[in-house]
């Protein structure tokens, strides 16, 4: 909402799903008249009426491998909002394959990360977490606070923003946001030669 | 052996209330092994492997902002003034 707010130029949105009324305590660009809806649908009617001069594209698809390419002409950012590591490592290789920046976060309960990748310059996101195949399949729904997704996405727009205006940002840096606490942690990571973003 | 400060994030602060733990040792693994030691009744099964004293595979393990995984694991050599940091993996969005 925040970059269609800014009057980004053109925001692409990939979704599957159709909203459920359980969505709703976290997904606040829903409302209850479109459970049911798809979610892409949804939000690009929510999103035109914010800002009609922005172009909202959407596709009611899953992203994988092949999808994914499909889509990333012509754009200069990837914005992570997934649920899953698969998903996440996914976006972290196109970026680097496409040489795209892009911001990847993650969220459990009342804590949350982001990192900023500019693929020849710094750190990217399999520097940084461990592979999908090292990971046991505790996918799936996980516990979250309402706000705690609202604020990491936030912050995800922000890092677009900042970005596109050559303001620092989160490149070979891992902010671990503690809502608990009321705490953001910065920790300076290190670009791997051995990584695929070295390769 | 080196003096190294493990830094505690997310649901192992949460566990411990505590931010972070001064340790000394040679290895990741000696200070992991400390670590569980010290708190293994404060940590869930599904945070450490039980009857091991490694944390279970999926914990983020950084020294001085690298993964472990592209160090030598928990035989990776410290040195005085590291600074490690433990994480739960938080995949959900």
């Amino acid at each position: 909402m925040y970059l269609t707010a800014a009057g980004i130029k053109q925001l692409t949105i990939i979704d599957n799903d159709v909203l459920d009324i359980s969505n709703l305590q976290r997904q606040i660009l829903y409302n209850e008249m479109q459970v049911g809806k798809d979610k892409v649908e949804s939000a690009k009617i929510v999103l035109s009426n914010l800002n009609s001069e922005v172009q909202i594209n959407t596709y009611k698809e899953y992203i994988d491998k092949d999808s994914i390419r499909k889509y990333i002409k012509d754009h200069d950012f990837i914005i992570d909002c997934s649920d899953n590591f698969q998903t996440k490592f996914l976006v972290n290789k196109i970026a680097i394959q496409y040489n795209l920046k892009c911001v990847i976060a993650g969220i459990k309960d009342f804590y949350g990360q982001i990192i900023t990748i500019n693929p020849k310059k710094t750190a990217c996101y399999q520097c940084v977490f461990n592979e999908p195949d090292k990971i046991s399949p505790e996918e799936g729904p996980l516990p979250v606070i309402g706000v705690t997704p609202g604020i990491l996405g936030t912050l995800e727009a922000l890092e677009v923003i900042k970005t596109a205006l050559g303001l620092p940002n989160l490149e070979n840096k891992l902010l671990m946001v503690n809502l608990v606490d009321s705490r953001f942690n910065v920790i300076d990571i290190v670009k791997n030669e051995n990584c695929i973003c070295s390769k | 052996m080196a003096k190294v400060k493990l830094n505690l994030l997310n649901i192992f602060q949460l566990k411990l209330n505590k931010k972070f733990i001064e340790y000394e040792g040679n290895t990741v693994g000696d200070i992991i092994s400390k670590f569980i030691d010290e708190n293994k009744e404060k940590l869930d099964e599904n945070l450490i492997i039980k009857n091991k004293k490694k944390l279970n595979p999926q914990m983020l393990i950084l020294v001085n902002g690298r993964n472990i995984k592209y160090l030598n694991n928990y035989k990776t050599k410290l040195n005085n003034e590291d600074e490690l940091y433990l994480s739960f993996p938080l995949a959900g969005g």
